[in-house]
C-alpha cells in the first residue's frame, strides 16, 4: 500500500495518524541492554565441545545435608528438569535429604553442579542456564547479584574468559570479541517470568552490578501516568529509592502477595513518606555479623523482620522481603532515604533462613495468571474460613426457612467457598456459596443481572435446581428456576474458576453431547450448555469450545474461546459474520502448551468480535478435518 | 561495545535512530499508553540486541517484534480484563485540543488490536499487506479484511 493507491479517505487517515502520533514526547532513554550474562547466554547456545544443557525452570536440589546456606559453602547440586517455577518447593521423590533451593538462599553461595538434565530453548524465560557439564568435571557456579557466573578452572568467566574448554589458552583474560565462547559457561539465574510489577507514583533508580561492570536502569513513573511496568531485566542487582510506598498496586487489582516484595510485605504500611521513626541501625546480615552496613531513620518494629542468629553469636535483623531480592553487594534504599540497609557481604545467618513460602514471601515462584498449587490452596483455605464465619444468618433464614446452624462443606474448584445447611423442609442439602467481593466478581452477571455479594445453591434440593443470588448493590435476593437459569450460575462458577484456578474437568459442564448439532443460519445454532459449545464435525473428530463470556453472545462483545479439536496440523480459523462477509478472528488461534480442560485435541485459543447481531458462522480448519461452529449473536 | 556492557557492537546509533519510530508505533498499536509502549519498545530492543549486528536492514526485523512484542501484551491484557478500563480515552489525550483527532483517536482505540496494528504499519509506516501478513502471522487476505473493517469504523470520523 502506498500513497499512489490511497482512496481519498486513505489519504485523510495517513495524514491524521502522522499528526496524530507526531504529538507522542517520545523522551530520549539510554539504549536498553540486558545484563552482560544474560545477552551472552542468548547469543549462541551452539555448542563446541560439549552440548550446552539449558535448565528451564529447574528446581536446584541440594544433596546435603546443610540446613543452611552460608557464602562460600560448597554443596552439591544436580539441576534437575520440571515445570516447576523457581521457589516452589517440589520435594524430590528419591531421597528424603534432598531439598529444593529457593531463590532467597542462592545469593552468595556456591555450587558444585554434578549433573544437568532437561533442555529448553526457551532462553529469554529460562532462569537457570546451566552449561556444559555432563560426564565432564563438576563445575562451580557462583551466584552473584541475580546472576549466575560459571566457574571453572580458571575462576570466575568475567576474570579469566573460559571459552568452554578445559584447555589452559582458555584461561586467557576475557576478549570481547570471544563472546560466544565465554557463553557457553555462563549459568544465568534471571528472575523468574517477567513480574510486570507495577509501581504508582514512584521513582525507582535501579542500578545493577556485575562484577566490575555496572549499568543503571532509571524508571521514574511520575512522567508516565503514574503507571510504569518494571520488568525482569531490571531487576538484577537494585537500587530502589521508593517515594510512595502506600500507593504501591499492580494493573488490574491488588499487588500479588508473591510480588509484593517492592511493598516489603512485612509491614507495607509501616514505612509512609514523611513518617518519623526512631534511629535503628541496620546490620550486615553476614555470618560474623560485623559490619555495620548501614543507617537511618526507622524502628526495628516498624518494619517486621527476623532477628536471626550469628554463626558467632548475636544477631541481625534480616527484612526477609529485601532478603528476597538482595543480594551480597547490593545497597537499598527504603522511603525517602529514611532506612538504609546495606549488605556489602552477605545475608545469611547460622540459624535457618525465613521460610520460602510462595504465598507471602518468595517474589519469585508465582505468576499473576497461573498461581502455584501452594497459592491455590492457601486461597481456598482462607476463602473457606474467611467466608464460612461471614455468612449472614438472617438472611439465610430468610432465605431457606431455617434457623439451623449452617454446616461448612467440603470446598473445591468446583464449588467454590462454600457452606451449607440441611434444609429442613424439602429435603436434601443447600449449598451457601459466597461470591469473594472482589473487581473479579464483579465481571460476573447472572443472565444480564450483575452478580456480586452472596449466592446461594440450591443445586442439591430435591424440589429441582434452584440457584439464589443476592445482588449487594440492591439488596435484592432473587430465585432463578430451572435448569437454564441454574446452567447460567454454573457457568459463572466455571468461568471463576477458569479465570483464576486452572480449568478443571469437573467444572465442565455436561449434556452437550445429547443436544442437536448445529447447522446453517443457526437452524439450530451450535448447542451450548454454560460457557461450553460443541461444534459440527465429520465423523470421527471433535470440536468444543469454552467461551468467556457470560450469557448468550451480544453484538460488539470481543469474545474469547479456548478450542479442544482433535485431527492434526495447525488450527485456521475464520468466521463469517451475518452479512456474509469475512471477520477472521481479532485475536489468535494461539496453542496451548498445557491445560486441564479435559476435551480430546490439542488446544488454542481466539478471539471473535462480534460486531454485528445475526447468525455468525466459525470455521475452524486443521490438516485433515474441518468444524463449524453457529452462534446466534444477540442484539445488544 | 564489547562484553562488558552487554550491548551488540554498533547498535547506539541505531537506538538512537529508531527509539522515535518504535515509541510511536507501539503507541498507537497499544491504544496509547506511553508507559507500555516504552516498555514494549525496551522489551523488543534487548530480545533483538543479539542479533542486530551486522543486519543490513533490521528496520523491518524491528518492526516485526515490536508489532507482535505489543500484540502480546494486548493478549496478556485481555486475558486479565484489565486493558478495555484503563486505557480508555488515552490516545485522544494527547490531542485534546483537536476535536477532530479526538474522535480519531477515539474510533482508533476501540478497534481491535490487530486491526489497529493494521492500520499503523499500513498508513503509518506504508508497509505493503505483504509485509503486514507477515508482520501478523496472518494471510494477505486477513490483513485487507481487517483493514476494511477498520476503515469503516474510521470512515466517518475521516468523512467530516
Amino acid at each position: 500500500m502506498t500513497d499512489d493507491h490511497d482512496t481519498p479517505l486513505e489519504a485523510r487517515l495517513r495524514a491524521d495518524l502522522a499528526r496524530l502520533t507526531d504529538r507522542v514526547a517520545v523522551k530520549e532513554r539510554p539504549e536498553p541492554h540486558l545484563p552482560p550474562a544474560t545477552r551472552l547466554a542468548s547469543i549462541d547456545r551452539t555448542p563446541r565441545r560439549r552440548p550446552l544443557l539449558l535448565a528451564a525452570a529447574a528446581v536446584l536440589l541440594v544433596a546435603a545435608t546443610a540446613a543452611v546456606l552460608r557464602r562460600d559453602d560448597a554443596v552439591s547440586v544436580s539441576a534437575t528438569a520440571t515445570t516447576t517455577p523457581l521457589g516452589e518447593r517440589t520435594q524430590p521423590s528419591a531421597s528424603t535429604m534432598a531439598r529444593t533451593v529457593t531463590i532467597n538462599e542462592l545469593g552468595g553461595t556456591s555450587w558444585t553442579v554434578t549433573a544437568a538434565r532437561h533442555q529448553t530453548a526457551n532462553a529469554p524465560q529460562d532462569w537457570v542456564q546451566v552449561p556444559t557439564g555432563g560426564d565432564a568435571e563438576p563445575l562451580t557456579i557462583d551466584f552473584l547479584n541475580g546472576s549466575v557466573f560459571s566457574t571453572g578452572p580458571c575462576g570466575p568467566f568475567v576474570q579469566s574468559g573460559l571459552a568452554g574448554s578445559d584447555n589452559d589458552e582458555d584461561c586467557a583474560p576475557p576478549d570481547p570479541a570471544s563472546a560466544i565462547d565465554a557463553a557457553r559457561r555462563i549459568v544465568r539465574l534471571a528472575f523468574v517470568q517477567p513480574p510486570r510489577l507495577q509501581q504508582q507514583g514512584d521513582t525507582l533508580t535501579i542500578t545493577a552490578t556485575l562484577a566490575e561492570h555496572t549499568f543503571e536502569v532509571r524508571a521514574t513513573a511520575a512522567g508516565s501516568a503514574a503507571n510504569r511496568t518494571v520488568r525482569w531485566t531490571d531487576l538484577v542487582g537494585t537500587r530502589w529509592e521508593v517515594h510512595e510506598l502506600s500507593t504501591i498496586s499492580s494493573k488490574g487489582g491488588p499487588l500479588p502477595a508473591a510480588l509484593a516484595w517492592i511493598q516489603f510485605e512485612a509491614d507495607p504500611a509501616a514505612l509512609r513518606p514523611g513518617d518519623t521513626l526512631p534511629p535503628v541501625v541496620v546490620r550486615d546480615v553476614t555470618p560474623d555479623c560485623s559490619t555495620t552496613a548501614g543507617t537511618g531513620t526507622g524502628a526495628a518494629g516498624d518494619v517486621a523482620g527476623t532477628a536471626a542468629p550469628c554463626r558467632d553469636g548475636g544477631s541481625a535483623l534480616v527484612f526477609q522481603e529485601v532478603a528476597t531480592i538482595l543480594q551480597a553487594t547490593d545497597t537499598v534504599t527504603i522511603g525517602q532515604g529514611r532506612l538504609t540497609a546495606d549488605s556489602p557481604a552477605g545475608r545469611f545467618g547460622a540459624g535457618p533462613l525465613p521460610a520460602a513460602d510462595p504465598t507471602t514471601t518468595n517474589a519469585m515462584t508465582t505468576t499473576p495468571t497461573r498461581p502455584s498449587p501452594e497459592r491455590i490452596a492457601a486461597d481456598i483455605d482462607r476463602a473457606e474460613r474467611e467466608i464460612c464465619s461471614a455468612i449472614d444468618l438472617a438472611v439465610v433464614a430468610d432465605v431457606f426457612a431455617t434457623t439451623a446452624q449452617l454446616e461448612i462443606a467440603a470446598m473445591s474448584e468446583d464449588n467454590g467457598p462454600a457452606c451449607g445447611v440441611p434444609h429442613p423442609e424439602r429435603g436434601g442439602y443447600l449449598v451457601v456459596v459466597q461470591f469473594l467481593t472482589s473487581d473479579r466478581w464483579l465481571e460476573l452477571t447472572v443472565g444480564a443481572q450483575p452478580l456480586a455479594g452472596l449466592a446461594y445453591d440450591a443445586v442439591t434440593a430435591p424440589t429441582g435446581p434452584t440457584v439464589y443470588v443476592r445482588d449487594e448493590a440492591r439488596n435484592v435476593i432473587t430465585a432463578f428456576h430451572g435448569p437454564d437459569d441454574t446452567a447460567e450460575a454454573g457457568a459463572a462458577l466455571v468461568r471463576y474458576a477458569q479465570t483464576w484456578y486452572p480449568p478443571t474437568t469437573a467444572t465442565v459442564p455436561t449434556g452437550l453431547d445429547t443436544l442437536p448439532l448445529g447447522a446453517a443460519g443457526c437452524t439450530p445454532a451450535s448447542p451450548r450448555v454454560g460457557a461450553e459449545i460443541r461444534g459440527t464435525t465429520p465423523q470421527g473428530h471433535q470440536l468444543y469450545g469454552l467461551l468467556f463470556t457470560n450469557g448468550p453472545v451480544r453484538a460488539g462483545d470481543d469474545v474469547k474461546i479456548v478450542w479442544r479439536m482433535t485431527g492434526s496440523g495447525a488450527l485456521q480459523a475464520t468466521a463469517t459474520g451475518p452479512d456474509g462477509q469475512l471477520a477472521p478472528p481479532v485475536g489468535g488461534p494461539t496453542p496451548h502448551a498445557g491445560s486441564t480442560y479435559d476435551r480430546l485435541g490439542d488446544e488454542w485459543d481466539t478471539t471473535y468480535r462480534f460486531d454485528q447481531p445475526g447468525c455468525w458462522h466459525l470455521q475452524l480448519t486443521r490438516d485433515d478435518t474441518r468444524s463449524d461452529i453457529w452462534i446466534d449473536v444477540q442484539p445488544r | 561495545m564489547g562484553v562488558s556492557d552487554g550491548r551488540a557492537a554498533g547498535t547506539g546509533q541505531l537506538w538512537r535512530c529508531s527509539q522515535g519510530w518504535m515509541t510511536r508505533l507501539a503507541w498507537l498499536t497499544l491504544g496509547g499508553d506511553l508507559a507500555a509502549a516504552e516498555d514494549a519498545v525496551s522489551e523488543t530492543w534487548v530480545r533483538c540486541l543479539p542479533r542486530l549486528a551486522g543486519m543490513d536492514r533490521p528496520e523491518p526485523y524491528l518492526r516485526v517484534a515490536l508489532i507482535n512484542v505489543c500484540l502480546n501484551q494486548l493478549r496478556h491484557e485481555q486475558v486479565v480484563q484489565a486493558h478495555a478500563q484503563r486505557n480508555t480515552g488515552a490516545l485522544s489525550a494527547v490531542v485534546a485540543d483537536d476535536p477532530h483527532l479526538v474522535e480519531l483517536a477515539d474510533v482508533l482505540t476501540a478497534l481491535a488490536p490487530q486491526q489497529r496494528a493494521v492500520i499503523a504499519l499500513r498508513y503509518l509506516h506504508d508497509c505493503e499487506d505483504g509485509e503486514i501478513a507477515e508482520a501478523l502471522g496472518v494471510t494477505r487476505a486477513t490483513v485487507r479484511s481487517h483493514a476494511r473493517h477498520a476503515l469503516a469504523n474510521l470512515r466517518e470520523v475521516l468523512s467530516r
